[in-house]
């Protein structure tokens, strides 16, 4: 399996995945802290009741959103299209890389990439609040939370995409559904109620640790069993489906 | 040429991502302006802002991104290049082709969005106020206002073999759009990014997005200057490309 995923790094180079992802974390974090420079929310930075890091972290979950589920298809598609495009699947298993395998070790790697993507993307816009000025001490308990949901549902993401682009050879119907997905991943965040239905793109929803309530922004508990019960779920779902690839007659 | 591309875009399944992405832009704004009656309160003008919104920041120019790249799909597939490049029509009118065909797909779009939010504005939201018939005159403005963005993902997708490249450079420019639309610094590229110059279109005359300009002559004008320009420029740099790279 090491081996596996060392080879899935390797074909990265060549899929320029870093570059995007990189490209991507930081237009997503410069999107989510623009507002941060506007006159009128600078005017909040040292009240503690105005919730500064709360409305930022309102702003990121709602780029977040917008972005993750595309990102997470392109990278899933871009990764798997490959051993459709070459007779990848074939020589894998000739190398002692079952198409089951072959997949998870496509998601083992890039839940490295977007850990790291996660991680720094979050970093940029703490960075971001720094720098333009907020005062108040920052609430590390729902942005550590909150970075850690949201690696752990891109993660899901990329598994049902990887499966995807691995059974359907036509990669329009795992970006296009990705691209849906972030449609309905938007919309839920208008309308909390319709993100327990529609999973798992409400996912990015549900992690949100804040919410907006007659204009004023605050902290909110994430429903933790529902979410941990999806990502199980996905992890299920998608070894048994791996598992059946070996299975399957190419 | 054209007839040859309308036949294989008939057999691709790229009039479900045509019909599901509007539908889903109207749903949700229908959604959006039930649940917050109190806020949005200006009738027509907020729904179709509502509708517009997130479809014109983010998925009208993903969806073109996406067609585009399924259009060329299938020219990199086997050997179809190579029987490709043995016509013996000239290379713009594979080019033009190409874009028209791209474009087809993208008016359906925009046709399924306007004739939708009409239904659900006076059969499910039950408006009141005359229907906004300029609304439809938004949505041709924006077929049009989407040619560079058609043109510039048709020579990415011929270029790059990969099916989500393409798409994934949309993405960034999708998100870097976003940036110039709503930040005063960065406005005058707003006027030469394609994904930028969708939105701007979209929402003209719209409440959600500050400054985004009327349905006016003197804001209408330069946005479709601009993007027939623009859109002009790709495909010189389409036709360069494909007797650069692919006939040398």
């Amino acid at each position: 399996m090491r081996r596996a995923v060392l080879l899935e790094f390797r074909k990265m180079r060549r899929l320029r995945t870093l570059p995007i992802v990189l490209v991507m974390v930081v237009a997503v974090a410069a999107l989510s802290s623009a507002s941060l420079f506007a006159g009128s929310t600078q005017t909040t930075f040292e009240d503690p009741a105005a919730h500064p890091w709360a409305g930022l972290l309102l702003s990121y979950t709602l780029m977040a959103a917008m972005t993750s589920p595309i990102l997470a298809a392109v990278l899933a598609s871009r990764q798997t299209d490959i051993e459709h495009a070459g007779t990848g699947w074939t020589l894998a298993s000739i190398a002692g890389f079952t198409p089951g395998t072959l997949c998870r070790a496509k998601l083992a790697a890039l839940s490295g990439i977007l850990l790291a993507a996660v991680l720094i993307q979050t970093l940029l816009v703490v960075g971001a609040g720094m720098l333009a000025g907020i005062r108040v001490p920052l609430d590390a308990g729902p942005w550590i939370g909150y970075t850690l949901l949201l690696f752990l549902v891109d993660v899901a993401l990329v598994a049902l995409h990887i499966w995807l682009a691995a059974t359907v050879e036509n990669q329009l119907i795992s970006v296009g559904v990705g691209m849906l997905g972030a449609f309905l991943a938007v919309f839920t965040l208008l309308a909390p109620g319709a993100a327990f239905w529609i999973a798992p793109w409400g996912a990015y929803a549900l992690i949100s640790h804040v919410a907006q309530t007659a204009g004023e922004v605050g902290y909110v508990t994430p429903p933790y069993p529902w979410i941990i019960g999806l990502l199980a779920l996905v992890g299920i779902t998608f070894t048994l489906a791996t598992r059946r690839f070996n299975r399957l007659e190419r | 040429m054209f007839r040859a591309e309308l036949i294989k875009l008939k057999r691709s399944s790229t009039w479900l991502i045509a019909l599901i992405l509007p539908l889903l832009a109207v749903t949700t704004g229908t959604v959006n302006l039930a649940n917050n009656t109190d806020m949005l309160d200006a009738g027509w003008a907020s729904f179709t802002s509502q509708v517009v919104l997130f479809y014109g920041l983010l998925f009208y120019s993903m969806g073109i991104g996406l067609l585009a790249t399924t259009v060329w799909r299938m020219e990199h597939r086997g050997t179809n290049w190579n029987l490709l490049l043995t016509t013996t029509r000239q290379p713009v009118r594979l080019v033009l082709a190409k874009i028209a065909v791209i474009a087809v797909p993208v008016a359906f779009m925009q046709a399924v969005l306007v004739v939708a939010t009409l239904i659900s504005g006076v059969f499910v939201l039950h408006l009141d106020g005359a229907i906004p018939w300029q609304f439809a005159l938004v949505g041709a403005l924006a077929v049009i206002a989407a040619l560079p963005l058609v043109a510039i993902q048709s020579l990415l997708s011929m270029l790059l073999r990969s099916f989500a490249a393409p798409v994934a450079i949309c993405l960034v420019g999708c998100v870097i759009g976003v940036a110039t639309v709503t930040s005063i610094a960065l406005r005058p590229l707003s006027y030469v990014l394609p994904q930028a110059i969708n939105t701007r279109a979209l929402n003209l005359g719209s409440t959600a997005i500050a400054e985004s300009g009327g349905l006016t002559v003197p804001d209408a004008l330069p946005i479709l200057l601009t993007a027939v320009a623009l859109a002009t420029i790709f495909t010189i740099a389409s036709v360069a490309a494909l007797r650069g790279i692919k006939l040398r």
